[in-house]
């Protein structure tokens, strides 16, 4: 069942890969994120093991305990219920063009995919074990081994919920149908926890006795057993709750890989598609970014556009076009647009429901919870400068114009992509703010209606100048450091957080020295507003005056970057 | 059209060209070919100005590379063995692009015709993911010859594509180099080279090791005389040693 040679393949993939992982430090433009990404690691878990005296009294173990076990059971429900359009391991391309031609068995392929993980398993087991250590309760030890069974026993669930659709597939069962196991898993951990619901009483009750009636009550006592010892793996604080737990995990597993031993058909036609389709979206990814790439990897119908391009003039109008045209295709501005929109309907919703509080609450959490999907965008809206391009960079230098053209289009398109669905969102953030002003009656809250006013007319010029910095700023770092931005994007690792981290601050640093002499230009017109006591223009006119020295310094900026790409090596290699 | 005057290009201080000077007049395609890690690729990438020479210098249409790179970008085209296209902008929106960039007042016109003679017809709305290789590397042509370049460069430009794409890729090549332009291919496709190229430029190291027209070169080996060019490959860059006289 084992093959000797894929053995040996899982064993030098993980170890070969650690070892260039490793090796790779000896380059600084790894070092350095390295170093910020444990650094971060440091601030963030604090290694309470080497200040034990300031570990936090937590009561983490009861609740890992009350919810690890049924949220185990929902994920393998959710895996289930995906499977039906996964019918098949996956397998990444270079393992399907070679593997799937060797003379081994298909046994033997389905324990090695199994295998080859068990490196990055052990990662997650040692994470476990640094996040316990933020713990009073929790056995940093029992942590890492529950973590590294559970993870092993989500790979084994995900490998027979994928083997048993294929063989339904196979045997004609329509997908809709195949989704069953996934189902009947969804009631066995949904239903006794139904059953057992009762509303909290604030007040007569603490609330972990509340939530553990609930989680652990009547029904679920005995029917959640199996789930109730997966949970105790990881939140254990003794042996013996820990030993039971990792038994029940163990026979868990090795039912589950004897399931897909049993189950086992030819699935390599289906394997190869997945693999296929998982390669063109991890290249789409690479080239393009996260949810764009994504998007660009399912986008299979395309219209030339209408928008209008002169075939002469100003070249940075011909870039400018490409940008718009291109980056509004792949569909992240159209989103976030239709998401401002909807936080903006909300506010006006809100402000006309005079007292119905309920509903007004209701409103304000899918506002908020829309905000929020806009603020995880942003990332993706900033990025339209030369960051998506990098492997353009030979395309573009051979063309006749000079950089500062081509940022220069690159730069407005982008500032015009994303001051929409910003001024939709600021209108509905001003909207918001208003109807509190107006509803509370209080002198000091009333006087905002000034501040708000000035706000919004300085928008009309603060948000796309904003913008325009930002994406400059992404612009410039792509040319002054390509080969950090290059392997980034190509060879994501460990590294990544630091490389991000460390961008982040290089461009806050950047961007706060630019918006020196524009705040000053602002305080000048702001304290103008204030002498002719007029505050709402004040605010306006500071942000106008502003905004115009802030575009003074982009173009600045602009055309030394221009510069610094017309004399620059664009080659792949040296990128 | 294209003259190269003592062209050197260093990679931290390793040499990839050392001291190269050749001439490409229009009408004429000189043959680039070398073993990998010749300097092929930095030579033509020196002369499309993707690459800073790091001495000698690259005029094309009189105008020089460094000092003065958007006037010869402007008679130039380039035609990766890669074809790098937009993800994001369909067939038609490339060819209006790249239009713009150069100024084509009657790109519309041009497109329609370039589209026809790639038969690219039919395939105007699609993305860059939808199409084959092959298309891909037609589609790159087209961008390249929408603004009837003086000088095209093409590296590797037959890779991957099957037989009925190379005729038309071929025929292409020649068609350019009949209306007058300077065109250089970099292959190692020797019988592609021994086919359409007029002259010839073997590099080795970087260095130059025979120039000249195909029947030039054939006479610079006289034990070789009436071979092929892989023979004559061989022997200049002495992968073929000849046969001690006894």
């Amino acid at each position: 069942m084992i093959d000797r040679s894929l053995m040996y393949l899982a064993a030098r993939q993980s170890i070969g890969g650690l070892k260039y992982r490793l090796s790779r430090l000896k380059n600084p433009r790894y070092l350095v994120p390295a170093v910020l990404a444990i650094a971060y690691f440091w601030m963030s878990f604090g290694f309470a093991g080497l200040r034990s005296s300031e570990r936090p009294p937590a009561d983490v173990a009861p609740l890992l305990r009350l919810f690890v076990g049924p949220g185990l059971g929902l994920l393998f429900a959710m895996t289930w219920g995906f499977s039906p359009g996964r019918p098949a391991p996956a397998f990444s391309r270079a393992e399907a063009g070679q593997l799937f031609m060797l003379p081994v068995s298909r046994r033997a392929l389905i324990t090695y995919r199994l295998l080859r993980p068990q490196l990055s398993f052990l990662l997650v087991a040692g994470l476990a074990a640094l996040g316990a250590s933020r713990s009073a309760d929790v056995n940093p030890l029992f942590a890492a081994g529950g973590a590294y069974v559970v993870v092993n026993l989500l790979s084994l669930n995900a490998m027979a919920a994928s083997l048993l659709c294929n063989r339904m597939k196979r045997r004609g069962v329509p997908s809709i149908l195949q989704a069953w196991p996934g189902l009947l898993i969804a009631a066995w951990v949904v239903v006794p926890l139904a059953l057992n619901w009762r509303s909290f009483e604030r007040g007569s009750e603490p609330i972990y006795a509340w939530l553990r009636e609930r989680m652990t009550g009547g029904m679920a006592a005995t029917v959640h057993w199996p789930l109730k010892q997966l949970g105790n793996i990881v939140g254990a604080t003794d042996l013996s709750t820990f030993g039971i737990g990792v038994l029940s995990g163990v026979v868990a597993c090795t039912a589950l890989f004897a399931l897909c031993m049993l189950i086992v058909a030819p699935f390599e036609e289906e394997a190869l598609k997945i693999a296929e389709a998982g390669g063109r979206k991890l290249d789409a990814m690479k080239r393009g970014g996260g949810a764009a790439g994504l998007r660009l990897s399912r986008l299979k119908n395309a219209r030339s556009t209408r928008f209008p391009l002169s075939p002469t003039g100003k070249l940075w109008r011909g870039v400018f076009w490409q940008t718009l045209v291109g980056e509004w295709r792949v569909g992240t501005w159209k989103i976030a647009s239709v998401v401002a929109a909807v936080v903006l309907g909300f506010s006006f919703f809100i402000d006309n429901l005079g007292s119905n509080t309920g509903v007004a609450l209701m409103a304000m959490s899918l506002s908020g919870l829309f905000a929020a999907m806009l603020v995880l965008m942003s990332p993706r809206l900033m990025v339209t400068g030369l960051h998506t391009e990098l492997r353009f960079l030979p395309v573009l230098k051979a063309l006749p114009m000079r950089g500062a053209e081509l940022l220069r289009g690159k730069v407005r398109a982008g500032a015009l992509l994303t001051s929409l669905p910003a001024f939709l969102f600021i209108a509905a953030m001003s909207q918001a703010a208003y109807h509190f002003s107006t509803s509370i009656r209080d002198a000091s809250v009333s006087q905002l209606q000034p501040i708000l006013g000035g706000m919004v007319l300085g928008a009309i010029t603060g948000i796309p100048t904003l913008a325009m910095l930002m994406i400059s700023l992404e612009s410039s770092a792509v040319l002054l450091f390509p080969a950090w931005l290059a392997s980034a994007q190509s060879e994501p690792g460990f590294e990544t957080i630091g490389r991000n981290l460390l961008s982040f601050l290089v461009r806050a640093i950047a961007g706060s020295i630019m918006l020196i002499i524009p705040a000053l230009f602002f305080g000048a017109g702001l304290g103008g507003g204030v002498a002719l006591d007029h505050l709402t223009l004040g605010i306006a006119a500071g942000s106008w005056l502003a905004s115009i020295v802030l575009l003074a310094e982009i173009e600045l900026l602009m055309h030394l970057m221009g510069k610094r790409f017309d004399n620059m090596d664009a080659s792949p290699e040296s990128a | 059209m294209i003259e190269v005057v003592d062209l050197v290009k260093e990679y931290e201080g390793t040499p990839a060209v050392q001291g190269l000077s050749f001439t490409v007049q229009p009408g004429e395609v000189l043959g680039l070919v070398g073993p990998n890690g010749a300097g092929k690729t930095t030579t033509m990438r020196c002369i499309t100005g993707i690459l800073q020479p790091t001495g000698g210098g690259v005029r094309v249409a009189g105008a020089d590379i460094v000092r003065d790179p958007v006037e010869a970008k402007r008679h130039l085209a380039f035609i990766p063995d890669d074809p790098q296209l937009f993800d994001y902008l369909t067939i038609r929106e490339h060819l209006l692009f790249f239009g713009r960039v150069f100024n084509v007042p009657d790109v519309a016109d041009q497109s329609t015709r370039l589209l026809e003679e790639l038969e690219l017809t039919g395939k105007e709305d699609m993305l860059p993911g939808q199409l084959s290789r092959g298309m891909k590397q037609k589609v790159a042509i087209a961008c390249g010859l929408i603004h009837r370049p003086k000088a095209v460069l093409f590296d590797e430009p037959l890779t991957g594509l099957d037989p009925v794409a190379i005729r038309r890729i071929k025929q292409t090549i020649k068609q350019l180099a009949a209306d007058g332009s300077a065109v250089i291919i970099s292959s190692h496709l020797l019988g592609l080279v021994e086919e359409i190229a007029t002259s010839l430029l073997l590099l080795q190291n970087g260095k130059k090791v025979l120039h000249g027209t195909i029947a030039e070169v054939r006479a610079s080996i006289p034990d070789l005389q009436g071979g092929n060019l892989e023979s004559i490959f061989l022997r200049a860059t002495g992968y073929d040693q000849p046969e001690a006289s006894s």
